[in-house]
C-alpha cells in the first residue's frame, strides 16, 4: 500500500521532484567536493613544513650582514633552537629564461641558492625525499615553474650578464620549497650547484640573505621573538615572515576555492530545502482533502508521512548518491595545484568526509520532510474537511474597500502582509539573489579599477621606479635615476622617495619597526582614509596596518626614534597601503645617517609618450631599477584575480538569475495550488484574467523589490567588509582577518552594477510568475464543488 | 411575476455539454425571460448544476448557442465572458464559497470594485444597503469563520446582486443549511425575484421550486419536463433588488 502510494506520489509529482533532485543533486556535488577538498586541505600546510623542517622565522635581508650579530642574538634567546644564515643570489628577471622565455615580466623574484641538506629542505616533487646536493651545470627549479610555466624536467636556464657573460643550466627536477612554495608567494628559490652560484655571483646578481630561526616549542610565542628581532637593530632589508604565512601561503588558493565551494553548498541546500518546502506544501494544500479523509477511515498520520518521507527519501538518497560520486571525481581536479604544491594526500578521510556530508544531507531533507508534516497534521481531519487550518485564512488588518489601488493589486498587498513569514523568506531568497548578481559584479569592477591601485599603494604616478637598498651602489643608483628623468625631456615630472627604518613606541608602550617613506607624497583622491600626507618634518602618515599596530588615530603623536633621538610627530593621515606587509609610514624625515631600505621614483610621462616604450627605454638606461608602468604593474598584480573574479561574476549572475528563475516558479506553483479556490471564487464572480493574475504578481515583485533593496543594501554593507576581509587575508595573512586594516570601498558601476543587473533579475522573476499565471484562465468550477 | 417581452434575457439552443467524453446535457432549448423566476429540480445526477453552470457562463458548452439579449456570448473573448459575468450574472452557490482572507463586507463589495462600473462610494453604499436589507449587516467587519450558515449564505446573495446583474443563479443555496436557515434563504431570494431581477434556481427543495413561476424537471441531462405554476403570494418584505 505505502510503495504503492508512493509510486503514485513519483508519478504525479514528477516535475516538482525532477527539480528538487536536481538541486539536491547539486547541494550534493558542492558540499561533497568542499568537504572532500577540505579534508585534503586539513593540515597540509602545516604537513609540508614539518616534512621541510621549515623555519618558524624568516628575515630576509638586501645586502651585508654581520653573522656574528645574528648568533649573539640568537644565544640571547632560549626559545630559538636553532638559527642559520643562507645567502640568496637575486637575479633580475631580465637575466634569465627558461626554456626560451625572458622572465622580465615576472613579478616573481627569483635567486639562485644551494639547498641545505639539514634544514628548510627542498623536497623532491616526486618522492618528497629532500633535495641534498646538485650537479653542477643542473638546475632543480620549484614547482610553481612547472604548474604555471609547464617547464619539464631537460628546459634549459639560461643566466646572462650585461658582461656578456652566460650560464646554461639544465633542468634536473623540481623541488618543493615549503617557504617560497605557490605563486601567492612573490620569491622563488632556483636550487643550484655552489660552483655555479659562485660562478654567476662573479658576474651578476645581487646577494640577499635568509635569516632563519627554529624553535623548539610549537607553543613559543612568535610574535614576541619577531618584535625582539625587529627592535635590536638587526639587518631587516626586507620582508619578515613567520611559519603561520608560509602554511597560508600553501593553502590559500585551495582554501578559498573550497570555502567558495562550500558557501555555494550552503546556499544551494537552503534554497533546496525551501523548494522541498514550497513542493510539500503544494502537495499537501492540494491533497490535505484526501489526507483527511484517510485520517477518517482509520489510516494513520505515520503512514502518511512515511509516504512523503519514503518519496522525498528516495529522491534525496539518489542525488546524494550521485553527486558524492561527482564529487570523488571533481575534487581531483580541482586540487590538482595543491597536490602539486604540497604532494599526494589520500587515505580513507577522502572517502569517508563527503560521505558523511552526503549522508547528513539525505538525513536534513528526511528532517524537514518530518518537520512539514507533523506541523500540518497538527490541524484535525475533521477541521481539515471543514477546510480550517489554513494559514492565512483569516481577515489581516487591511480593508479591500479601504484600498484605492485596483483590486487585484490590492488582493496581493493583504497577502503579502498577511503571510509574513514566508513573505521573509521569499524576500531573504531574493536578497540573496541581489547579492549573488551583485557583489562579485562590483568587486570585479572595483578590482579592474584605476583608483583601486591608489587603494593599495601603487600612487597615482604612472611610472615607478623602484630600488632596493643593499649597499652604496643602490644609493648611486637612485641618484642617476634622478638625474636621467630630470634630463629626459620625455618625462614631464618626477618625484622621489625614500624608505627609511624607524622605531616607534606604539600607544601600549611596546617598539616596533617601520619603514617610514619621506620625500614628495601626493595627495592623490581617495589616497587617504582619513587626513592627509604630511607637510611638515615633525608630521607622519600611518597605513592602516602601521596605525592599528601603534594603536594611534589622526590627531595622536607617535614617538618616532629619529637620527638617535625620540621625537613626537603628530599623525596626520592614515591611508590603505597593502605593499611592503602593509605596514608603512610616509613622513617628511631627513633621512641622512638613518639606514635605508629601498628609494622609489615616480615619473609622469610628456603628452604622447608611450609609456611601455619609455618604460621599457628607462629600465635598459638604469640598470638594478625596476621600471615598471602604473597599469601594467597593477595588470601583473591583480590581473589574475580580477580576471578570475571576472568568471566566478559571470557565474554568479547566472547562478543569481537561476536561483531567482526558480525561487519564483517554485513559489507561484505553490500559491496558485494554494489558492485554487479563492482564484476559482474570484474567477466565477467574473474577475477578468488580469485580475486573476494580478494578486500574484503584485505579491511577487513587491517581494523583488525589497529583497533587491535589501540585497543592494547588504552588498554594500556586508559585501564590502566581505571584499576588505578578503583583501586583509591576501595581503596580511590571517593573522590581518578583521583588523581593519583594510578599507576599501566598493566601486559599483551605476550602469551595469546598479541599474541593468537588478533590472534583469527584476525582468527574470516577473517573466517566471507571468508564465506560471498564464495557467490562470478560467473558473474551473469542478474545483468549487471540491473545495 | 412580470409580463415577459418578446426578446428573452437569456436564449440557449441545443445547448450540450460533454465532461470526460460523456454527455451530461443533451440538446437543451430555453428560454430565460427578464426578472422571471425559474426552479430546476431533478434527481441528482440528472444535469441540472451542469445546466446552470452553461447558461451562466460558467462553464462553455459543447455545443449549441447561448445568447444574451440577443448577443452570441460564444463570440465574446475570455476577458469579455468575465465581463459579463461580472455585471449581468450574480451567482449563488450551495457552499456560500466567500473569499476566507477578507470580511464579509469586503466579500459583498468586492464585485463591485472590481466592475469599476459604478463609483467606489456609490458601491460601498450598496453594499451596506443590501447587507441591511438581507439582516447581516452587524456581521460586516466579521470574518467567514464567524458567522452562520444561514448568513453566509445570506452574505453571499448580497454579493450576488452588489452590480445589479439581470439574472441571478443559485445552485441549491439551501443545501447546507438548516430548516430555519434555509426559509430565511428562501425568503432572501423571493425577495430578489421580485426586485425584478431575473432567478434560475438549481434545488431539490419543494418549497423554493413551489415559489417560482417555470419548474424544469431534468433526467439524465435532457429537459423532461416545464411547468408553469401561478403566480405566488406576494411577499411580506419590501423586494430587494
Amino acid at each position: 500500500m505505502l510503495i504503492r502510494m508512493a509510486r503514485a506520489a513519483l508519478r504525479s509529482e514528477r516535475s516538482v521532484l525532477t527539480v528538487l533532485g536536481a538541486l539536491l543533486l547539486l547541494a550534493a556535488l558542492l558540499a561533497c567536493t568542499g568537504a572532500a577538498l577540505m579534508a585534503r586541505l586539513s593540515g597540509a600546510g602545516e604537513e609540508l613544513l614539518d616534512r621541510a623542517d621549515a623555519p618558524d622565522l624568516v628575515q630576509m635581508h638586501a645586502g651585508e650582514l654581520d653573522e656574528e650579530e645574528i648568533d649573539r642574538f640568537a644565544e640571547g634567546r632560549p626559545e630559538v633552537s636553532a638559527h642559520r644564515v643562507a645567502p640568496l643570489l637575486g637575479i633580475d628577471g631580465a637575466e634569465l629564461q627558461l626554456d626560451g622565455e625572458s622572465q622580465a615580466g615576472s613579478v616573481q623574484e627569483i635567486s639562485l641558492a644551494v639547498p641545505d641538506p639539514e634544514r628548510d629542505l627542498m623536497l623532491v616533487a616526486e618522492d618528497d625525499s629532500p633535495l641534498t646536493e646538485v650537479e653542477p651545470g643542473t638546475v632543480w627549479l620549484p614547482v610553481f615553474h612547472r604548474t604555471e610555466q609547464g617547464i619539464q624536467v631537460g628546459s634549459t636556464l639560461v643566466i646572462t650578464a650585461p658582461d656578456g657573460y652566460r650560464l646554461e643550466l639544465t633542468v634536473a627536477g623540481f623541488v618543493r620549497d615549503s617557504t617560497m612554495n605557490t605563486p601567492i608567494a612573490g620569491s622563488k628559490r632556483l636550487a643550484v650547484a655552489a660552483q655555479d652560484l659562485a660562478a654567476v655571483a662573479a658576474h651578476t646578481g645581487t646577494f640577499e640573505h635568509l635569516i632563519s630561526f627554529w624553535v623548539e616549542d610549537p607553543a613559543t610565542d612568535i610574535a614576541a621573538l619577531r618584535t625582539a628581532y625587529q627592535t635590536q637593530g638587526l639587518p631587516s632589508a626586507g620582508p619578515l615572515v613567520d611559519r603561520s604565512a608560509f602554511a597560508l601561503f600553501t593553502v590559500i588558493a585551495e582554501g578559498l576555492v573550497a570555502s567558495v565551494v562550500l558557501l555555494a553548498a550552503a546556499l544551494v541546500l537552503m534554497v533546496a530545502l525551501l523548494c522541498l518546502r514550497l513542493a510539500l506544501r503544494t502537495a499537501l494544500e492540494r491533497d490535505r482533502r484526501e489526507l483527511a479523509v484517510m485520517s477518517v477511515i482509520g489510516i494513520a498520520a505515520r503512514d502518511q508521512r512515511r509516504v512523503h518521507l519514503l518519496v522525498h527519501g528516495a529522491v534525496a538518497l539518489a542525488a546524494s548518491t550521485l553527486g558524492l560520486l561527482g564529487a570523488l571525481a571533481l575534487e581531483p581536479l580541482l586540487s590538482a595545484g595543491l597536490t602539486a604544491y604540497v604532494g599526494e594526500r589520500g587515505g580513507p578521510r577522502m572517502v569517508l568526509v563527503p560521505a558523511a556530508v552526503a549522508a547528513l544531507l539525505v538525513g536534513a531533507v528526511c528532517a524537514s520532510v518530518e518537520l512539514q508534516l507533523r506541523r500540518v497534521q497538527r490541524t484535525g481531519p475533521l477541521a481539515v474537511l471543514r477546510g480550517e487550518g489554513r494559514t492565512g485564512t483569516r481577515p489581516g488588518r487591511l480593508r479591500l474597500h479601504r484600498s484605492p489601488l485596483p483590486v487585484g493589486i490590492s488582493l496581493g498587498v493583504m497577502a503579502l502582509l498577511r503571510r509574513g513569514g514566508g513573505t521573509v523568506l521569499l524576500t531573504g531568497v531574493l536578497a540573496v539573489s541581489t547579492v549573488l548578481v551583485m557583489l562579485p559584479s562590483a568587486v570585479t569592477s572595483t578590482l579592474s579599477s584605476p583608483q583601486f591601485s591608489s587603494y593599495l599603494g601603487l600612487g597615482a604616478e604612472q611610472l615607478r621606479l623602484d630600488i632596493p637598498h643593499a649597499g652604496a651602489a643602490d644609493e648611486e643608483r637612485f641618484a642617476q635615476a634622478q638625474r636621467v628623468l630630470a634630463e629626459d625631456p620625455r618625462v614631464q615630472a618626477h618625484s622621489a622617495r625614500v624608505a627609511t627604518h624607524h622605531l616607534v613606541t606604539a600607544a601600549d608602550g611596546t617598539r616596533l619597526a617601520l619603514p617610514v617613506i619621506s620625500g614628495d607624497h601626493v595627495d592623490a583622491p581617495g589616497r587617504h582614509v582619513e587626513g592627509r600626507s604630511p607637510r611638515e618634518p615633525d608630521e607622519i602618515a600611518l597605513s592602516l596596518l602601521a596605525a592599528d599596530e601603534a594603536g594611534v588615530g589622526v590627531g595622536d603623536r607617535l614617538a618616532v626614534e629619529v637620527a638617535g633621538q625620540e621625537r613626537a610627530l603628530e599623525v596626520v593621515g592614515t591611508y590603505q597601503d597593502l605593499t611592503y606587509g602593509g605596514l608603512t609610514a610616509e613622513g617628511r624625515l631627513s633621512t641622512a645617517g638613518e639606514q635605508v631600505l629601498w628609494y622609489v621614483l615616480s615619473a609622469t610621462p610628456a603628452a604622447g609618450e608611450h609609456h611601455d616604450v619609455l618604460a621599457t627605454e628607462l629600465a635598459a638606461a638604469l640598470p638594478g631599477v625596476r621600471v615598471s608602468d602604473a597599469d601594467d604593474h597593477r595588470e601583473q598584480l591583480l590581473g589574475p584575480l580580477a580576471e578570475r573574479m571576472r568568471i566566478a561574476a559571470g557565474g554568479a549572475i547566472l547562478a543569481g538569475l537561476a536561483l531567482a528563475v526558480l525561487l519564483s516558479a517554485m513559489t507561484s506553483r505553490l500559491w496558485l495550488a494554494a489558492e485554487a479556490g479563492p482564484l476559482a471564487i474570484r474567477s466565477a464572480l467574473g474577475a477578468s484574467p488580469a485580475s486573476l493574475r494580478a494578486p500574484y504578481l503584485t505579491r511577487m515583485l513587491l517581494s523583488l523589490a525589497a529583497g533587491v533593496l535589501l540585497g543592494t543594501a547588504l552588498t554594500l554593507t556586508a559585501g564590502q567588509g566581505l571584499l576588505n576581509l578578503m583583501l586583509e587575508g591576501m595581503f596580511g595573512g590571517i593573522q590581518r582577518l578583521f583588523s581593519g586594516t583594510s578599507r576599501v570601498p566598493l566601486l559599483i558601476d551605476p550602469l551595469t552594477t546598479a541599474l541593468a543587473l537588478p533590472l534583469a533579475l527584476v525582468a527574470a522573476v516577473t517573466i517566471t510568475t507571468l508564465l506560471v499565471c498564464r495557467r490562470i484562465r478560467t473558473a474551473d468550477v469542478r474545483t468549487l464543488t471540491a473545495e | 411575476m412580470r409580463p415577459r417581452t418578446d426578446r428573452p434575457l437569456l436564449r440557449a439552443r441545443g445547448l450540450a455539454r460533454s465532461l470526460g467524453g460523456r454527455t451530461v446535457l443533451h440538446d437543451i432549448d430555453l428560454d430565460v425571460h427578464a426578472g422571471e423566476h425559474l426552479a430546476v429540480v431533478g434527481a441528482s445526477g440528472s444535469g441540472k448544476s451542469t445546466l446552470l453552470h452553461t447558461l451562466s457562463g460558467l462553464e462553455a458548452p459543447s455545443a449549441g448557442t447561448l445568447r444574451w439579449a440577443g448577443e452570441d456570448l460564444g463570440a465574446l473573448g475570455e476577458a469579455q465572458r468575465a465581463r459579463h459575468r461580472l455585471l449581468e450574472i450574480g451567482v449563488v452557490f450551495q457552499q456560500f464559497h466567500l473569499l476566507r482572507t477578507l470580511t464579509l463586507f469586503d466579500n459583498v463589495v468586492m464585485p463591485g470594485l472590481l466592475a469599476r462600473a459604478r463609483p467606489r462610494r456609490e458601491v460601498l453604499a450598496r453594499g451596506r444597503e443590501l447587507m441591511a436589507a438581507l439582516g447581516v449587516d452587524a456581521l460586516a467587519e466579521r470574518g467567514v469563520g464567524e458567522a452562520s450558515g444561514g448568513q453566509l449564505q445570506r452574505v453571499a446573495i448580497a454579493r450576488a446582486l452588489i452590480n445589479r446583474p439581470r439574472l441571478v443563479v443559485a445552485d441549491e443555496p439551501t443545501g447546507a443549511l438548516d430548516t430555519a436557515a434555509g426559509e430565511g434563504v428562501i425568503d432572501a431570494l423571493a425577495e430578489v425575484a421580485a426586485g425584478g431581477t431575473a432567478l434560475l434556481v438549481v434545488t431539490h427543495d419543494p418549497a423554493i421550486a413551489a415559489r417560482a413561476s417555470r419548474i424544469i424537471t431534468m433526467s439524465d441531462g435532457r429537459i423532461t419536463g416545464l411547468e408553469e405554476v401561478p403566480v405566488p403570494a406576494a411577499t411580506s418584505r419590501a423586494p430587494i433588488a
